[in-house]
Order: C-alpha cells, then structure tokens, then sequence
C-alpha cells in the first residue's frame, strides 16, 4: 500500500513548482553556509598554528642562545638579555604561551559567538588576557548573525517543510480529489501519514545529500559520533514541523488558512516565544554593564598599590623560605614585589566580577530551563555547544588561562624566587598548555 | 464616495476578524511590554554609566602626587552614551563597546560590549520596538490584506461590486485606505507611549525630532509592506497562492537577505584582526619618534633641530623642558599614526556598510532598520561621533600633560619633577556632547533615500496592480 502512496505522491510533487524550488535553492543554502563555516575553521586553525610556531621559534631560539652562552661560558651583558633569566623566559616580551579552545568536530555548523567572544588568549607570569582578534569587527556585521548551517536548519528549513506539507489534504479537498480519496479501503489518517511520510523523506533526503557532499567537498568531517548525533537532531527536528503540518492538515481548514495557522506557529517558535523568553530572563536578572566593573578593577588596581609594601611585608612574613636576602639584583627587588600585588589584584578581581558573573548566571539559568519551550532554540543551542562555540564554553576560556597560568607560574616563580636561572636542557620543560 | 465605503468596509471586515484583532492586540501588548522592560533597562544602563563617569573622574583626580607623564600611562575612561531612543531602537549599541581607555601613546578600541554578557538566546530575538517592527508587524499586515481582493473574488463578492458598475481601481483604493486605516490604529499606542516616554524623560528636541523621523520611517516601511500586500492580493488568484507568495517575499526580505548580504559583505572585504591591525601600527611607529625614547634616530634629529632653533648645544640650556616637548611631539606622531591605521579599519567598515545599504535594493527590511538606526542615532555613524570625540579629548588632555611637563620642569624643579594631587583636578574633562543634528553623515542618506524608492516603487506596483485590464 506504502509503496503504491509513495509513487502516487511522487507523481504528485514531480508536478509541484515549489519541490523544484526547494531542490534549487536548499543545497545552495546548505552549501553556502557550510562554505562559510569551513572558511571559518581555516582561518582559525591558521591563527593557531602561527600563533604555536612562533612560540616554538621563541623558545628555540632562546635555548641555542643559551646553549651559546654555557659553550663558549662568555656573560650577558643586560639581565633582560639573558635566555636563562626566569623572566625573560616567563613574562618579557614574546613569552608566555597561547591557551586556545579547539575548534570541535561540529565547529563548521555554527558560529555561535565566536564573532563575539574571544577563542585564544596569551597567559605570562602575570597576565591572562582574552585576545580579541574580532575587536575591529563591524559591530553592525554582529548585529545581523552568520549565515551558518544553524541558521538554515533551525530558521529556514522548517519554512521549506510548511511548503511541502501545508496543504496535504486540503489541496485535495480543494482540486476535488478528496472525495476519491475517502472512497479508497484505507482510511484518511493513514493517506496523510504516507503522504507525510514520503515528504518527510524527500526533504531529509536533499539535506542529508547535500550535506554530506558539500561537507566531502570543504572537507568538513561529519563521520563521527557528534556528526551521528546531529543526524538525529536534525530528523527530529524536521519531523516536529512535519508533525504540526499533520496536525493542522487533520483540521478541515482551507490551504490559505492552513499556511496562515503554520506561519503562525513558525512566528511563534521562532520569534515571538525566544523574545518573550529573553525578555523575562533579561528583565528578573538584569546584568549590569561593564562600565562600573572597570572602574571597580581600577579601584583595585590603586588600592593594592597603596598598600604596596605592606603587602610586601605580609608576604614575607608567610613565606620566609621562598625568597633570597642580602644583596640582590634590582630587577629581582622590584619583580619580586610585582608578583606579589599582581597575585592579590587578581585575587581581588576575582571578588569582584563575581558580583558581575552571578547575575549573569542567574540570567542564562533562567533562558536555560525556559528554553525548552521552543524546539528551535533547544535545536540552536545544542548545535552551538557540539560546535563549542556556545558562550558557556567560550567564557571557559577564562579558567582554561588561570589554570595553565598556575602551571605557569609553577615553573617558573620558584625558580625566580631563588634567583636559580635556567639551564638549556631545562628549557625542554617549559609546561605548553592542553598537553 | 465608493472608495470610502468600500474603505470602510475593509476596516469592519478586519477588526470582525477575531485573528486579526487578536494579533493586532498582541502586537500592541507587546510594544507596550517591550517600552516598559526598555525604559526601566535604559534608567538602570544610564545611572550605572553616571556613576562609572564620576568613578573614573574621581580616580583621575585622586591619583595623588606623580609626573605628569605617569599620569597619561595611568589614563583615564570614556563611557559610551545611553540615550532613551535606544529603548525603541538599540542599533549596534549591544554590540559596541561600553568603555574606551584614554591613555598616552595610543588609541584603544572600545571594550567590553554588553553582547559579551547578556545570555545568548538574546541574538536569537530581542523584543525591542524596533523587532517588533521589523518582522512582527510586517506578518500582521500581510495576515491582515493577503485576501483583500482575492477573498472577495472567492466568495463572488467581486463580480457583484463590478455589476454595480465600481472600478477595479476604486475596490484596491478602497482596500489599500483600510488596511491603513487598520495600520494606523496599531501604530497610533505606539506613537503615545512613546511620546509620553519623551516628554517625561528628556527634554532634548533631538530626541524628539528622532522619534518623529523613526516613526515615519516605520510608517513608510509598513506602506511599502501593505501597497505589495495588497498589490499581490489583487494580482494572483487565490488566497492561498498570494498567502504562499508574500511570506516567501517577507522571509527573503527580512531574514535571507540581510544575513546573505551580511555576510558577503565581511567575506568581500575582511577586517585584519587585531594582531595583524597591531603590528601595522608597531611598524609604522618605528618610523618616527618615541617619546620615550632619547637616543632613537629620529628623536636625536629631532633635538638637533631644537637645539638648533633656539641656538643652544644643551637641552639643559633650553628654557624648557625638553622631554616635555618631545613626548607631545612623539604623542602627535603616534596620533597621526593611529589615525591612519583606524580609518582604514573605518573605510573597510564603511565599504561593507555601504554593501549591506546597497542590498536593500532587494529588501525593504535593511533600507528600513538602516534607516532607523540612522535616524534614532543608534548606528555606526553615531557611535564613531563618540569615539572621535573622545579621542579629541584625549589627545587635549595629553597636551595639557606634556605642556605642564615642558614648561614647568625646568632648572632645578627639572629631576624627579611631579605634580602635587590638586593638579588633576584641574585638568580638562569629559562629557560627552551628542550631537544636535539627527544626521552626520551623508552615507546615511543612502538607506533613507532607498526606503523612500521602495516607498515609490511599491506604490507604482499597486497602481499597476490596480489598472491592469481583467476578464471577470
């Protein structure tokens, strides 16, 4: 019987301007946004990879200097000059390593807010800061949001799918078929379902082809456990809309008010329920702007600097084996105290935008658990995070840094603190973040 | 007279139409909504930002006793704008940076936008009135005309009114003033409100002249929806095709297009990213003189030529103090510098600007937001008039620095010379003038002027839809 249906249908929709419509114009879309998402990638990973050799380069060149130096045993004129000063491998000029957060299997399909948030930052002894590469964006590019596959799937796919299946049976009511239809031995939920059905396959069919050929052709990897997830997600979520298609094709409504009501529930799910959704969690938990945190870090800033050799002080009280007394080098005196008061800034800058990142987080928790009202967003939000290019995990960024920078700073302040250069064969073990 | 009745009728089909009244609420509910939840943000925005200024002001003042020059590397902030028109239309504000570092030697960029902590499902659908606008209200009036004619020509209504004897011409007149008329009454809460919202809170006549200039701007974006409407309406055959038909027009419009175009725009011309931007400028600034740094060629000459001028072998001999000269020198140098770097960055971002106006060629959504950013002061345009004039500023307060530094630090006072506290309390400060005029830029006409086209054009198409010949 299936089989029967399915022909007939195909008969029916070979004849349809709008399947052929659909046919031109979704692979383009798909291919587009895939070729923008693996654009995006490239450019990442060659950031990445400049970013990794002129690290290597640093440090090489640094240990054949040194490895000069212990030959030929001649001195180093200026202490910023020497390859084995703790600060000059740790915090002076190109040192320091890069933390990045890798691009993930999924990455090519959606942008998320990497057009936002940062994806890579440079930790030395004393700083972790986000490298914005996008800080000359155009902020009216932001505004609009990429073309990704996200967006074609969650945004535009659903409108292809209401094309196909508004007017299941009330075109055949219309054209006169209908009572034909009703004359057959099977009953009308069943035609619909088959009719449905056979859609349903069509339209998942181009996807999945077109897919998976632009995704062979930019080389994007799809053959994974994530790419056999998003298969999933994305037949769900077509067979959500098709589902509402045979809900309203069930009432015996006319085409014009069938896409009337479909429009309608695409408006709802897409605009009106995420704005309401954002606007409740936006307005219960407001979060403040940065202007008053930055003065705050200021404040700070200046606060630790009054208190400067007190603070000093207490430092020494507390680690009395940790330093070298009597005659030091002045680099050493004036670094020695700079690490201390840029470990108690940090300390209580991190006080601090807690009273900035609890609001937030008291605000995404609130979009987090309405969000499950609106499949499309619940459908963007997963993609974002098997993209890992949602804000959760760019924000992680931040705590990637101070840990490595504890590792960092492990390396290399005890060795300072004792005034213990380095050898050149040391140089080997100097910690690289992720490995 | 016909005309008008059959307006009048059209009015009476639609607020009987329980849909329609029901979607026109909401719409009206939910401007009324997304203006209250604006406001109370706005007044919270705008006394955070209050209290940052005199924070930052206060901190500079305070600083204590220090050379001037210390005090250009400590630096100071400029706090981006609110202004209550942002409630009905935020433009880019999300998405530029809230403060700019002003310090010696260098021009930052603006940082920390509120995008960067607002939950993401914001970029998802903001309800601002300007949403709203945008994609909200177009869909009511296309669910409120798309069977305008072909309704009536489906329930035969429209062969009875050519038995009468009335013209094709007066029926689409007719439906064309209702459906206005319906507009109107929608868009009349919204005018109030936001009126009320003006007078109580600022008395600025800009803004009022902003939001006369946006109203408008909306009222011909909804004209031009309304004209295709009804145009479709009259042109097709069924409800169900001019139905198809204009949400296929309403989807390309507002949604396809912009992020298309928004996109080929940054792929045909990218912005380098900062390291890159950076290390241009890292380059160029070896070139000339560093105020920092005595002995660098181009320093050297320079104090050659000085020592020469005033016809002594010494900077000692000179009656001022020459380091004090030479930063402001060297801080002139890496101005020019910056300047020429950014507006490079600027023309990229104007070019791609100037591609996304251009594609509204193919949508009247873009000339409309455009429009309504530029008009309510939102856009790039405005918030570049910021940033320069808070480089103004700073570059006034590094010469009020280096001049202190030149003219007082001399003979004795010369080593180890500061300034006590109270100096910094004295020095120029910021507040930032927004401009009186609503535009500033001739590329802003661009968009006003295209929806203005899209105006004419669709107008056109209706007349045409309207005189066409028919068989009934």
């Amino acid at each position: 019987m299936m089989r029967h249906l399915f022909l007939f249908e195909w008969l029916h929709i070979r004849k349809s301007g709008a399947f052929w419509g659909i046919v031109g114009v979704l692979p383009l879309m798909i291919g587009f946004s895939l070729f923008l998402g693996s654009q995006r990638i490239a450019h990442q990973e060659e950031t990445m990879a400049q970013l990794r050799a002129s690290e290597r380069e640093f440090y090489e060149a640094k240990r054949q200097e040194l490895k000069a130096i212990e030959q030929d045993g001649s001195s180093v004129d200026m202490w910023w000059q020497n390859p084995a000063n703790p600060l000059v491998l740790g915090q002076f000029g190109q040192a320091g390593k890069h933390v990045f957060l890798e691009p993930k299997p999924l990455s090519a399909l959606a942008a998320g807010q990497l057009d936002i948030l940062p994806f890579y930052g440079r930790v030395t002894l004393t700083g972790t800061e986000p490298l914005r590469d996008n800080a000359l964006e155009n902020p009216f590019m932001q505004v609009s949001g990429s073309f990704d596959f996200a967006f074609v799937l969650v945004w535009l796919i659903p409108l292809f799918v209401i094309v196909m299946g508004y007017n299941v049976i009330s075109s055949e009511r219309e054209g006169g078929t209908f009572a034909l239809l009703t004359s057959q031995p099977v009953s009308m939920k069943r035609i619909l379902a088959g009719k449905l059905l056979f859609r349903y396959l069509l339209v998942l069919g181009i996807i999945l082809v077109s897919m998976t050929a632009w995704a062979l052709l930019f080389g994007i990897d799809l053959l994974n456990r994530d790419g056999g997830l998003l298969l999933i997600v994305v037949s769900a979520y077509i067979a959500f809309w098709f589902l509402l298609c045979a809900l309203v094709n069930m009432a015996k409504t006319g085409s014009a008010v069938n896409a009337v009501i479909l429009a309608g529930l695409w408006v709802f799910f897409l605009l009106l329920l995420p704005s309401i959704i954002t606007l409740t969690s936006s307005t219960v938990h407001p979060v403040p702007s940065r202007a008053l945190w930055i003065t705050e870090q200021r404040a700070i800033q200046q606060e630790v600097e009054s208190e400067g050799e007190e603070l000093f002080d207490l430092w020494i009280v507390d680690h009395p084996k940790e330093f070298v007394e009597g005659d030091t080098p002045q680099f050493y005196n004036i670094w020695l105290r700079r690490f201390v008061w840029a470990e108690t800034v940090q300390e209580r800058k991190q006080e601090a935008e807690r009273l900035f990142e609890e609001p937030r987080m008291r605000q995404t928790a609130l979009a987090a658990r309405l969000r499950p009202l609106s499949p499309p967003m619940t459908v963007q939000t997963w993609l974002e995070r098997k993209a890992g290019t949602d804000a959760d995990r760019l924000r992680s960024l931040d705590e990637e840094m101070h840990a490595f920078q504890q590792k960092w700073q492990d390396f290399f302040l005890p060795r300072f603190r004792m005034l213990e250069f380095f050898a050149s064969d040391e140089l080997k073990e100097i910690p690289s973040p992720g490995h | 007279m016909v005309i008008s009745s059959i307006a009048r009728n059209e009015v009476q089909r639609l607020i009987r139409d329980k849909v329609v009244t029901a979607l026109g609420l909401l719409i009206i509910l939910l401007i009324a909504s997304s203006i209250a939840t604006g406001v109370i943000y706005f007044r919270e925005l705008e006394a955070q930002h209050q209290q940052a200024e005199q924070l930052a002001r206060a901190q500079w003042e305070n600083q204590g006793e220090k050379n001037p020059h210390s005090a250009a590397h400590y630096g100071t902030f400029a706090f981006q704008p609110v202004t209550v028109v942002s409630v009905f239309e935020p433009g880019v504000n999300r998405y530029t940076g809230v403060s700019l570092f002003l310090e010696g030697h260098r021009q930052n960029f603006a940082a920390h936008s509120l995008a960067e902590d607002k939950d993401t499902s914001r970029r998802f659908a903001e309800l601002t009135p300007a949403f709203i606008f945008t994609y909200l209200f177009p869909l009511f009036i296309i669910l409120a005309g798309y069977r305008s004619v072909t309704g009536e020509r489906e329930s035969g209504m429209y062969r009875f009114l050519k038995s009468q004897g009335i013209g094709r011409f007066q029926v689409i007149a007719g439906k064309t003033i209702g459906l206005w008329v319906v507009v109107l009454l929608i868009f009349l809460p919204f005018l109030l409100i936001g009126l009320a919202l003006l007078l109580f809170t600022t008395p600025s006549g800009t803004d009022v002249w902003r939001f006369v200039l946006m109203a408008t701007i909306w009222l011909l974006y909804f004209g031009v929806v309304a004209n295709i409407t009804i145009g479709v309406s009259a042109l097709v055959n069924s409800s169900g095709t001019s139905m198809v038909l204009l949400l296929s027009l309403w989807i390309l419009s507002s949604l396809l297009v912009p992020r298309l175009a928004t996109n080929i725009a940054s792929t045909l011309h990218p912005v380098p990213n900062t390291s890159e931007f950076l290390q241009a400028v890292q380059n160029d600034l070896m070139h000339g003189i560093d105020g920092h740094n005595p002995f660098s060629e181009h320093s050297l000459a320079f104090q050659d030529s000085v020592l020469a001028a005033h016809g002594v072998d010494d900077i000692a001999d000179l009656p001022f103090n020459f380091r004090g000269l030479m930063l402001q020198e060297g801080e002139e140098f890496e101005k020019r510098i910056f300047d020429y770097h950014l507006g490079k960055i600027d023309a990229i971002h104007q070019r791609q600007n100037h591609f996304f106006s251009l594609s509204s060629l193919f949508s009247p959504t873009i000339a409309a937001r455009l429009s309504s950013m530029s008009v309510a002061g939102t856009d790039m345009v405005a918030f570049r008039h910021f940033t320069a004039s808070a480089e103004e500023f700073r570059i006034a307060l590094m010469r009020e620095l280096n001049m202190d530094l030149k003219m007082n630090a001399v003979g004795e006072r010369a080593a180890g010379y500061t300034v006590d506290g109270s100096f910094f309390a004295q020095t120029i400060s910021f507040t930032y003038e927004r401009p009186e005029k609503v535009l500033l830029a001739r590329s802003q006409l661009i968009p006003i002027s295209l929806t203005m086209l899209w105006f004419l054009l669709s107008a056109i198409f209706l007349g045409f839809a309207a005189r066409i010949q028919e068989e009934v």
